[in-house]
C-alpha cells in the first residue's frame, strides 16, 4: 500500500488537472449557451435548446466513448479527428456538465424577479447592460449553490476518464491492482480521497453563498 | 452494415439489461431514501449527524468507485458478489443518499404549521407524521424521485465498466467484433440513452410545475 | 405645448382589453394624480408612456417624442422619464449610491467621479446620504422607495411617473416617501402619480384624473372631483374611499 502512493498522487495530479479545464469549459458553455437560450434570434434559441437536452440527458461515459472510438470511423473526416484519450475525456465531461450549467444558468436568469427587468429598462439601460450590470450578477448568485452542486459532480465524474485509459489517480489505481491486488484497501483509500475532495468544494461553495448574498 | 443490423438484437437486449439494473436499483433506493429520510426527520441532532456522515460519504465517492470496491475489493473482504448485484448494491447505495435527502426536505418543508396544527388536535406523533405529514410530502416528492430514475438510468452506465452486459457494455463487446461498425453503434447507444431519459425528464420538470 | 400628450390610447393583453381610449393631456409642472379602482388600467397608463408596454392605437407624444415613431428609441424616452416602482425594484446587489449611479454611467456617459458627485447629491435630497453604502436589504421600504426616487431622478428627467409608490408599505412610513414627492411638486417637476393616498391627491395634485374600465371617467382640479364628483361612478368610488 505504501509503494503505491506516488504512484496515486500522480494520478492525483492529473484528476485535478482534468477537472480544472473540465470546470472552466463547461462555464464558458453554460454561460455561452445560457446567452443563446435568452438571446432574439430563434435559431440561436433552438439550437442551444438541442444541445442542453441533448447533451444532459445522456450518460457522460457514453459521450466520452463517443468521441474517442465513433468519432476517428467518420467517412472522410474521422482520421483528422482522432483526439488524444485525455482530451476526448475531458471534453465529455465538458459536454455533459457544460449542458447542466446552461440549464442552471437559464433557470437563475428565469428567476431573476421580473421588476428588475423593468427598472433596468426604465432607467434606459441598452440590452446588453440590462445584462451584464442587472440579470447576470443576480442569476449567477441565485445559481451558486446547483453551480457548485455540478462542479462536484464534474468532479467525481473524472473518475471515468480512467474507462479509456487515461491515468488519473482512479486510473492509477486500477493499474496497481491490476499488478499486485490489494484492491479493498486501495479502493476505500481512493474514495476517501475523493469524500475529502468534495467535501472541501462543498465547504468552498456554501462560503462564496454566504459571501455573495442576495438578502431581499 | 449487415454487421451493424446483426448487432441490432444484442443491442436491444443490452437496453433490457440497463432497465434490469435502472429499476431495481431505483426501488432499493426508494426504500432507503424512505427510511433513513423519515429517521432523520424526527431524530435529534446527535443521533443526526452520524447518519448524516455516512449519507455525505456516499454522496461523495464517486459512483464508479463504489462500484469497483464493491465487486473488486468485497470479495478479498469474503463478501462475493455477481456483477449485477455489485452494480444494483452501488447504484441504490448512492441513489439512496440522494433519495433520503429528498425524502427529509419534503418531510420538513411541509412539518412546520401542519404539525402544529395536527398536535392541536391531539393526534400522536406517528398519527401525524402517517395521516397529514407524509401525504402532503409524497406530493413534492415525486418530482425529485422522477429526476432521480433518471440519473441512475444514466449512472447505469458505469456498471458496463464491470462487465455487466447493458446497453454501452454490449455496444463495446459489438465494436470489439467489428471496428467499423463503432460510429453506427455507439450513435444508436446515444439516441437510446436520449430517448429513454428526455421522456424521463421532461416528465419530472412538468411534475413540478403542476404541484408547485 | 402639454409635457404629454395621449390620444386614443388603445392597449389589450390577448383578449383583455385594459385601455379602451385614453385621452390625457399634461403641462409641465402639473402634478397628476390617477386615481380608479385596481384593475382600471392606471399602471398601465404609466407603462405606455416609457414604452415599458408597446400601445396597440393612439399615441402618446412625450415632450415632443412619440412613442409609435420606430425613428425614437427607447433610450430617447427613458432619459426623459424616470418611473418609481410599488415593489421599489432596487437591484439588491448594489449599494444605495450604485444603484442611483448606474443610469448616469452607463446611459447618460458620466465619469465615476460625476455620477458619484451626483448621486450623493441625489441621496441627500431624499435624506439618505448616510446610507450611500448600504445594500437594500438593509434598508427600510421608506428608505429603498427613497433610494429608488434618487434613482430615477438621476437620469433628469423631465417626467417622473409614481406607480403606486407607496402601496407596498406600512401606513406609518408612507409618509416620508409622500415627503420626498411632495419637495417634488414644490419645485414644479413634472409628475404623473397613480396613487391610493387621496390626501396626497387632493393637497398635492393639479390634476386628477379618475379612471374605471380601461377609460377616463372625469378629470379636472382636485377639489372639483372631490369635493363636487359629476360621474356616478366618480361618486361610488369616492365615498368608499374617502
Amino acid at each position: 500500500m505504501r509503494d503505491a502512493a506516488p504512484q496515486l498522487a500522480h494520478g492525483f495530479v492529473l484528476t485535478l488537472q482534468i477537472a480544472f479545464f473540465g470546470v472552466i469549459g463547461a462555464l464558458a458553455v453554460g454561460v455561452i449557451g445560457a446567452a443563446m437560450r435568452v438571446s432574439t434570434s430563434r435559431a440561436a434559441r433552438v439550437a442551444a435548446t438541442a444541445f442542453t437536452e441533448f447533451f444532459r440527458n445522456t450518460p457522460p461515459l457514453v459521450q466520452i466513448y463517443f468521441l474517442a472510438f465513433a468519432i476517428p470511423k467518420i467517412p472522410g473526416i474521422g482520421p483528422h479527428l482522432i483526439l488524444p484519450s485525455i482530451v476526448a475525456a475531458t471534453l465529455g465531461l465538458v459536454l455533459h456538465q457544460g449542458a447542466i450549467n446552461i440549464e442552471i444558468l437559464r433557470a437563475g436568469l428565469g428567476a431573476v424577479p421580473a421588476g428588475q427587468r423593468e427598472a433596468a429598462q426604465a432607467l434606459g439601460l441598452s440590452r446588453i447592460d440590462e445584462l451584464r450590470s442587472v440579470l447576470v450578477p443576480q442569476a449567477v448568485r441565485i445559481s451558486l449553490p446547483a453551480l457548485g452542486n455540478n462542479v462536484i459532480s464534474l468532479f467525481k465524474n473524472t473518475t471515468l476518464v480512467a474507462s479509456i485509459g487515461v491515468l488519473d489517480i482512479f486510473g492509477e489505481a486500477n493499474d496497481i491492482i491490476a499488478t499486485i491486488l490489494v484492491s479493498a484497501e486501495l479502493f476505500l483509500t481512493v474514495g476517501v480521497v475523493y469524500v475529502i475532495c468534495v467535501a472541501l468544494l462543498g465547504a468552498l461553495f456554501r462560503a462564496l453563498e454566504r459571501k455573495f448574498a442576495l438578502a431581499r | 452494415m449487415m454487421s451493424y443490423l446483426h448487432a441490432l438484437p444484442s443491442l436491444a437486449h443490452g437496453l433490457g439489461t440497463t432497465f434490469l439494473v435502472s429499476i431495481s436499483a431505483m426501488i432499493l433506493a426508494v426504500g432507503i431514501g424512505f427510511v433513513l429520510g423519515i429517521v432523520r426527520s424526527q431524530v435529534p441532532r446527535a443521533i443526526d449527524l452520524p447518519i448524516l456522515a455516512v449519507i455525505e460519504f456516499f454522496r461523495g465517492i464517486p459512483l464508479l468507485v463504489l462500484m469497483y470496491f464493491i465487486f473488486f475489493g468485497l470479495p478479498q473482504l469474503g463478501f462475493k458478489t455477481g456483477q449485477n448485484a455489485a452494480a444494483i448494491a452501488a447504484l441504490c447505495l448512492y441513489a439512496g443518499a440522494l433519495g433520503s435527502e429528498i425524502v427529509r426536505g419534503a418531510i420538513v418543508s411541509i412539518s412546520g404549521g401542519q404539525t402544529e396544527a395536527a398536535s392541536a388536535l391531539g393526534l400522536s406523533r406517528v398519527q401525524i407524521l402517517a395521516l397529514v405529514v407524509i401525504p402532503q410530502a409524497l406530493r413534492r416528492m415525486l418530482p425529485p424521485f422522477v429526476g432521480l430514475f433518471a440519473l441512475i438510468v444514466e449512472s447505469s452506465s458505469l456498471s458496463s465498466l464491470i462487465n455487466v452486459t447493458d446497453l454501452l457494455q454490449t455496444a463495446h463487446q459489438n465494436v470489439e467484433r467489428d471496428n467499423d461498425i463503432a460510429l453506427p453503434v455507439y450513435l444508436t447507444v446515444l439516441v437510446a440513452y436520449f430517448a429513454v431519459n428526455y421522456p424521463i425528464s421532461l416528465v419530472s420538470q412538468r411534475l413540478e410545475k403542476r404541484l408547485a | 405645448m402639454p409635457m404629454l400628450a395621449m390620444s386614443g390610447v388603445r392597449k389589450a393583453f390577448g383578449t383583455n382589453v385594459v385601455l379602451k381610449d385614453i385621452n390625457l393631456a399634461v403641462d409641465p409642472g402639473e402634478v397628476c394624480c390617477i386615481i380608479g379602482p385596481s384593475g382600471s388600467g392606471k399602471s398601465t397608463v404609466l407603462r405606455c408612456i416609457n414604452r415599458l408596454v408597446t400601445i396597440d392605437a393612439g399615441d402618446v407624444v412625450i415632450d415632443g417624442l412619440s412613442v409609435i415613431d420606430p425613428a425614437v428609441k427607447d433610450v430617447d424616452l427613458r432619459r426623459r422619464v424616470g418611473m418609481v416602482f410599488q415593489q421599489f425594484n432596487l437591484f439588491p446587489h448594489m449599494t444605495a449610491l450604485e444603484n442611483v449611479t448606474l443610469a448616469p454611467r452607463k446611459v447618460r456617459g458620466l465619469s465615476a467621479d460625476a455620477a458619484n458627485a451626483l448621486g450623493v447629491t441625489l441621496l441627500e435630497k431624499v435624506g439618505l446620504r448616510e446610507k450611500a453604502q448600504s445594500y437594500p436589504a438593509q434598508l427600510s421600504g421608506g428608505q429603498q422607495q427613497r433610494v429608488a426616487i434618487a434613482r430615477a431622478l438621476a437620469m433628469e428627467p423631465k417626467v417622473m411617473l409614481f406607480d403606486e409608490a407607496t402601496s407596498a408599505l406600512d401606513p406609518e412610513i408612507t409618509g416620508e416617501v409622500l415627503a420626498v414627492m411632495k419637495a417634488l411638486a414644490s419645485e414644479h417637476t413634472t409628475m404623473i402619480c397613480v396613487t391610493h393616498e387621496m390626501g396626497f391627491a387632493r393637497e398635492v395634485g393639479t390634476h386628477v384624473v379618475f379612471m374605471d374600465g380601461g377609460l377616463i371617467v372625469e378629470e379636472g382640479p382636485p377639489h372639483a372631483i372631490f369635493d363636487a364628483p359629476q360621474a356616478e361612478r366618480t361618486q361610488a368610488f369616492l365615498s368608499k374611499v374617502l
